[in-house]
């Protein structure tokens, strides 16, 4: 009989710890997942979404928990900055977790996204090379089903095909839309790259989905599940023998003897507590409450860390009416960007930046002014067609760097159902990043040239793209980070924290496919290990 | 809307002919929520539509009714408006309205073509927006042969990359369409942009004209040292604090961040 509740457990359902979870579980170790939230399965989610009146806030249609709040709800992120922006950010609390209403971006870092520091002298390095992570990321794109091609240049830096790659995406890319063709057609004359997104949704049939059909509801929920989502994951990590008990909030890691985690403590909805043991732990549970467990339990902040160098993507967008019709909305939520900026000589100076195109069918952005103008009856459905016609959104993704002060802390201030703490943020744009100000500025005013844009919404609010990086920094110093290059804590050897909250570096893509890579490969280590 | 979608083929009207009596809840429904009442009339005439469902207009009423306890005053009073002015062109009976009575046939307008009643938020749960219809939201008409209703795809894998439906389409490169290094590709760097264009993404003008007329009468874009220095500033115009579930509750129309 084992002297342990588990081989290993895993807080966290979301895609992260689930591909962790599915790993340890194939390879025959016992696996607990404790989660916080509920299930909720994909028919509900889109009846939901059906049902509220508020379509474009992603967070609705998901469960909102008095006992494992969403990041929506009243209270519970206190965020603290700049005063020419708010710092907001949008995870869920639920089995499958955020993956249940992303976009399904699936880049790979750049080679030099690993080297920032060494290459362009500012950041942080990488403790690990993009050849080591490449291995990880072709099982990572074939676990998600990744849709792309690898005869596109990623970099926009004129290298051929690039990154380099020792397998192709798992599905080829999906047709281009008629607004990206249009955006290519014109702003490539201009000298801009255009590149596809790769994306985890089918492009063909894959591993029990149906290829995507446009119902361009990626956010909040797939109806038809042609996009991947981290519930999937977590299925067959429950088929392959894991253990998934919702409704548990981890709340405790407790230390033995030599630095050993021992057990977690978690608390269920009626505010009884419990706690388990194993001979692993990992931490897989958000960027920012992965962190918020770490410093409520005291554990793996020797180098006081835990919690610091947050970055997100904070950004800015530009919306507009070209002078034609482009019908953005046709097909998924986003198809192609414009990759000139990822890796050019300037992140010496400031922020790298990738162009995102949206593709959203746009009538709620356009319809409510349009009625508050006075337009009625036929004069309004013909402003609609018009507009929804000709509108378009492009947003940045710009690179921001870890800086210690910019953090997350519990907030023993505020407290949920059952007396657990809400989150602090304090989180401010450095110069490396608004120094990007005048370069998006300039290649905005081309694409608004390119297309005799009318100015919807200029590119001077910044906004978040709600991607957690840095808050559990991995790196080979134990004295300034806090995971090694294998996501084990410095302090603790059986401490396992698996999130992108581990990125040094943000570069400017989404770092799911990154967190997912590292992912199998810790689940590797702990398989050989166990 | 063409006359072909309203009119019923043969055995799309035996179809519904059979499927009505015995599963829609409508026809029993129907006897209350009347095309008849006020708020029926109301909709019609301001929508300019006649096949408006009346117990979605029933619906409209009840929440309106419960955000503004005088809602059925001033929807009796914008009845009686619109009754009696002449003409049924939407456009013209509303700009007859008396500014009361504007207000009621704009909340009565929002509800029909935006789905919903009150305020909603892209990033906080605390708001009061109330359902009223996703299906029959009625913003989605005027596009509905080119765009879906999100969630409510009714084409196939890929169908994006036509055409859309009644555009002209400027000629364009054989391999446009063709993702990857076989597509297009610059080769040349982006140019230093056109100065009024620039102008406009500083945000001091929304049209070229305006941008233009500006730059002729003397204005200039920051240059990027300004740019900066604005940022910077701006970033410390006063202590930034807040909460955010207590942000304001922007409208749905700012939103659009990716994941």
């Amino acid at each position: 009989m084992s002297d342990y509740d588990a081989d290993v457990i895993i807080i966290g359902s979301g895609t992260i710890g689930s591909h962790v979870a599915l790993q340890c579980a194939q390879a025959g170790k016992s696996v607990i997942i404790l989660e916080a939230g509920t299930k909720l399965p994909r028919w509900k989610a889109v009846q939901n979404f059906h049902e509220d009146a508020a379509k474009r806030n992603w967070n609705a249609p998901y469960p909102r928990l008095p006992w494992a709040p969403h990041s929506y709800m009243e209270g519970y992120i206190e965020a603290t900055g700049d005063a020419d922006f708010d710092y907001v950010t949008s995870y869920l609390r639920v089995a499958g977790g955020t993956t249940r209403h992303w976009a399904a971006a699936c880049w790979r870092l750049l080679p030099n996204d690993f080297k920032l520091k060494s290459t362009y002298g500012v950041g942080r390095d990488w403790p690990i090379s993009y050849d080591d992570l490449e291995p990880w990321y072709v099982k990572a794109e074939r676990s998600v089903g990744v849709s792309g091609t690898a005869q596109d240049d990623q970099s926009g830096q004129n290298r051929g095909a690039y990154p380099p790659r020792s397998q192709d995406y798992p599905m080829p890319p999906e047709a281009m839309p008629y607004s990206v063709q249009r955006m290519t057609s014109k702003l490539t004359d201009m000298g801009y790259s255009i590149a596809h997104e790769p994306c985890g949704r089918a492009s063909r049939p894959y591993d029990g989905r149906p290829a995507c059909i446009g119902n361009n509801n990626c956010e909040p929920a797939c109806p038809i599940g042609a996009m991947y989502s981290g519930d999937m994951t977590l299925e067959k990590a429950v088929a392959a023998g894991a253990d998934l008990r919702t409704e548990s909030v981890a709340f405790k890691l407790e230390t033995g003897e030599g630095g050993a985690i021992t057990a977690v403590h978690f608390r269920k909805p009626d505010g009884s507590d419990h706690q388990l043991t194993a001979r692993r732990f990992v931490v897989a549970s958000h960027g920012l409450e992965s962190p918020k467990l770490l410093l409520m339990s005291d554990v793996a902040n020797s180098s006081d860390q835990v919690g610091r160098n947050l970055m997100d993507h904070t950004g800015l967008t530009f919306s507009f009416l070209a002078d034609e019709p482009l019908w953005t909305g046709r097909g998924s939520v986003q198809h192609g960007c414009i990759v000139n900026r990822r890796d050019e000589p300037s992140r010496a100076q400031h922020s790298a930046i990738r162009y995102s195109f949206r593709n959203l069918v746009p009538n709620l952005d356009i319809a409510p002014d349009l009625i508050e103008q006075g337009l009625r009856g036929e004069a309004l459905d013909d402003a609609i067609r018009d507009r929804a016609g000709r509108y378009m959104q492009i947003s940045t993704m710009s690179e921001t760097l870890a800086i210690p002060t910019n953090r997350v802390q519990p907030n023993p201030d505020w407290t949920d159902s059952i007396g657990l703490p809400g989150l602090k943020v304090t989180y401010r744009l450095d110069r490396y990043v608004r120094a990007m100000l005048p370069q998006a500025q300039r290649d905005f005013a081309n694409f608004a040239q390119a297309f005799g844009a009318e100015v919807l919404t200029a590119p001077n609010q910044w906004r978040n793209q709600f991607h957690i990086m840095g808050t559990c920094i991995m790196g080979d110093d134990p004295a300034d980070s806090v995971v090694d290059k294998d996501c084990r804590t410095h302090d603790h050897d059986n401490l396992f924290v698996v999130t992108t909250g581990v990125m040094p570096t943000s570069a400017t893509v989404n770092p799911t496919l990154t967190g997912i890579a590292l992912a199998i490969r810790a689940g590797d280590t702990l398989v050989k290990e166990l | 809307m063409s006359p072909a979608h309203t009119r019923l083929s043969r055995r799309q009207l035996l179809v519904s002919l059979i499927a009505i009596p015995l599963f829609s809840p409508r026809s029993v429904f129907a006897q209350t929520a009347g095309t008849d009442s006020d708020i029926a009339r109301a909709s019609a005439l301001l929508t300019g539509r006649s096949t408006l469902a009346p117990e979605t207009a029933m619906r409209v009423q009840e929440l309106l009714s419960a955000q503004d306890a005088a809602f059925p005053s001033h929807l009796a009073s914008l009845i009686r408006a619109l009754e009696t002015a002449s003409g049924t062109d939407p456009q013209t009976l509303s700009d007859s309205l008396s500014d009361t009575d504007a207000a009621t046939a704009l909340a009565i307008l929002e509800a029909w073509y935006l789905g919903y009643v009150g305020s909603v938020s892209t990033s906080s749960m605390d708001y009061d927006g109330k359902f009223v219809t996703y299906l029959q939201a009625l913003m989605f008409e005027p596009t509905g042969d080119v765009t879906p209703r999100p969630a409510y795809s009714k084409r196939g894998a890929n169908y994006w990359s036509a055409v859309p439906e009644g555009v002209a389409a400027p000629a364009m490169a054989d391999n446009v369409a063709t993702w990857g290094l076989a597509g297009l590709k610059p080769t040349t760097s982006p140019p230093d942009p056109d100065p009024a264009w620039l102008y406009m993404m500083q945000g001091y003008a929304t049209t070229i004209t305006a941008a233009r007329a500006a730059l002729a009468g003397g204005a200039a874009p920051l240059t990027s040292d300004e740019v900066n220095a604005k940022s910077l500033a701006a970033a410390q115009a006063s202590a930034g604090a807040q909460t955010t579930g207590a942000q304001t509750s922007d409208s749905e129309t700012r939103e659009g961040d990716s994941k």
